[in-house]
């Protein structure tokens, strides 16, 4: 069901088009990413989508009347603690007292934050003042969810449960739209990523080859394959996403154990 | 639509109270009103038209810096979550005004205290009840349109914060001396109209003994007046210009 469309959407910021004449449709429960370099206009997009930023010219439709939450790229310190702050947002969602001191309990438990719920914001970190800003947007289920650079700042374990959460939301059938710069984000959360090349909206296609990082163990005094490296006290291994899976069988033959793959960009 | 006005200017309220903001304004004005009425006897009626102005001045600044406390990032999320620009932005009003009323009970029952804490020898006659309300509704007049004015030039109203705070200044400087003003040029009557009667009251009562509630409600209502319509100048141009 089309849920948001973009009509000949166009931005200038300074003489300068960051947006030419973009029309596209989004439909309900989709989970879009948006990536490509700084200022190239993913958060501006974002944002037009979200009505905060006024297009140069062109519209938005929506469907129906939607429910934003929006986890921006920098939360800002308020003199609150943050169990005031989402309170607060709690209320302003319309939930009951009780649900809202539940769902922060819950909440700051997963993000590791239950701690820190007491303590004024302005003595808080970045990445902690990151999950605030996360958290309050997980206070109730919005009709889409806007995450610009949702991830920054946030420790390993926290990106996990943010993943877990965003795609339960996805489940749910909840829009997601997303500007950022890591593959492993968009690889686990969304369908569909574009990019914006000179105000153009285009599909995002990788620019190279996708390529592994095998952490491997030498458990019988194996032959070192070319392009084997000292990492830590086994070996790491560069690999092509095509040669991936026989390479893998060929090394477990050979008697090496496999300690880990990642993505090489996240490696 | 209520319930979440009044959230969002519960929220507010919070985040200006518990921030640092109000408290030099408010030490400058227990200051001000405690070396004014350290002073006796005082006139009740002039004493509560110098106060007045100086919590107009007081207001203009409070106005200002209601506007650099706020952060974009927060005004976003609260203007998506509450999905009502309107509410939004009555809100932000109706905000300046608990904050009017605020400093009006302040300003207006100081001298009350005072008054009790002098064994009532503060003012050359007795202090009626009348006198009190009198200076609240003007007082609370001059908070609000203060107020209205000194936010009026809002970050996403004018992004240029030097330029806007001299603007502020420059309005306020106008309005203060708009009746000198008026009476040597009398042809920029055509432009200070636009500046809330904040020097008003101190034309119609001069020396007088007592207020009249006739001329007070009309002060009154025309100070809200302009508060009122500088606010929603202020927000539609807001809405206008988004983020």
């Amino acid at each position: 069901m089309e849920q948001i469309r973009l009509e000949n959407i166009t931005k200038n910021f300074n003489g300068r088009c960051v947006l030419n004449q973009v029309n596209h449709t989004f439909l309900q429960g989709q989970s879009i990413a948006f990536m490509g370099h700084n200022g190239c206009g993913k958060s501006t997009l974002l944002k037009i989508i979200a009505g905060l930023v006024r297009p140069t010219d062109g519209r938005v439709h929506y469907s129906s009347p939607v429910l934003f939450h929006y986890v921006p790229e920098k939360f800002m310190p308020l003199p609150l603690t943050a169990r005031s702050y989402l309170k607060r947002m709690g209320e302003l969602d319309g939930l009951e007292q009780k649900a809202i001191g539940g769902m922060i309990e819950v909440l700051g438990e997963e993000f590791f934050l239950s701690e820190l719920l007491d303590v004024p914001m302005k003595h808080l970190s970045k990445g902690t003042l990151q999950k605030i800003g996360v958290i309050q947007a997980f206070m109730k289920k919005p009709d889409i969810l806007l995450l610009d650079e949702p991830l920054s700042g946030q420790d390993t374990a926290s990106q996990k449960v943010f993943i877990q959460k965003v795609n339960k939301l996805r489940s749910e059938g909840v829009t997601v739209f997303m500007a950022c710069h890591e593959q492993s984000l968009v690889d686990a959360v969304a369908e569909e990523t574009y990019t914006i090349q000179a105000g153009v909206l285009t599909a995002y296609l990788p620019d190279k080859e996708k390529r592994y990082v095998l952490i491997l163990e030498n458990g019988q005094n194996s032959q070192l394959w070319e392009g084997m490296e000292r990492f830590g006290t086994g070996y790491r291994l560069l690999i092509g996403e095509d040669e991936a899976q026989p390479a893998i069988l060929r090394l477990l033959e050979n008697g090496w154990k496999l300690r880990g793959m990642y993505d090489e960009k996240d490696s | 639509m209520m319930k979440k006005t009044v959230s969002l200017v519960k929220t507010q309220l919070q985040i200006y109270f518990k921030g640092s903001t109000f408290i030099m304004p408010l030490i400058v004005s227990v200051i001000f009103l405690y070396t004014m009425y350290t002073i006796k006897p005082q006139q009740i009626v002039s004493s509560y038209l110098v106060s007045s102005v100086f919590l107009f001045f007081v207001m203009v600044w409070v106005g200002l810096s209601v506007n650099s406390g706020e952060n974009i990032v927060t005004e976003q999320i609260l203007l998506l979550r509450v999905q009502s620009v309107s509410s939004y932005y009555t809100s932000k009003v109706i905000f300046l005004v608990c904050i009017a009323l605020l400093a009006d009970v302040l300003y207006a029952l100081f001298p009350v205290i005072q008054n009790i804490l002098n064994g009532g020898d503060m003012f050359t006659r007795q202090m009626l009840v009348s006198d009190v309300i009198n200076a609240l509704l003007l007082q609370g007049g001059s908070a609000f349109a203060g107020a209205a004015l000194g936010s009026l030039l809002h970050p996403r109203v004018m992004k240029n914060r030097k330029l806007a705070i001299v603007l502020t200044v420059f309005f306020t400087t106008l309005t203060l001396t708009s009746t000198s003003l008026t009476a040597v040029f009398p042809a920029l009557k055509a432009i200070l109209w636009v500046l809330p009667p904040v020097m008003l009251p101190a034309e119609i009562y001069g020396k007088a003994e007592y207020f009249s509630w006739g001329s007070m409600g009309a002060l009154f209502a025309a100070l809200i007046l302009y508060g009122i319509i500088y606010s929603i100048i202020k927000s539609i141009i807001c809405h206008r210009n988004k983020f």
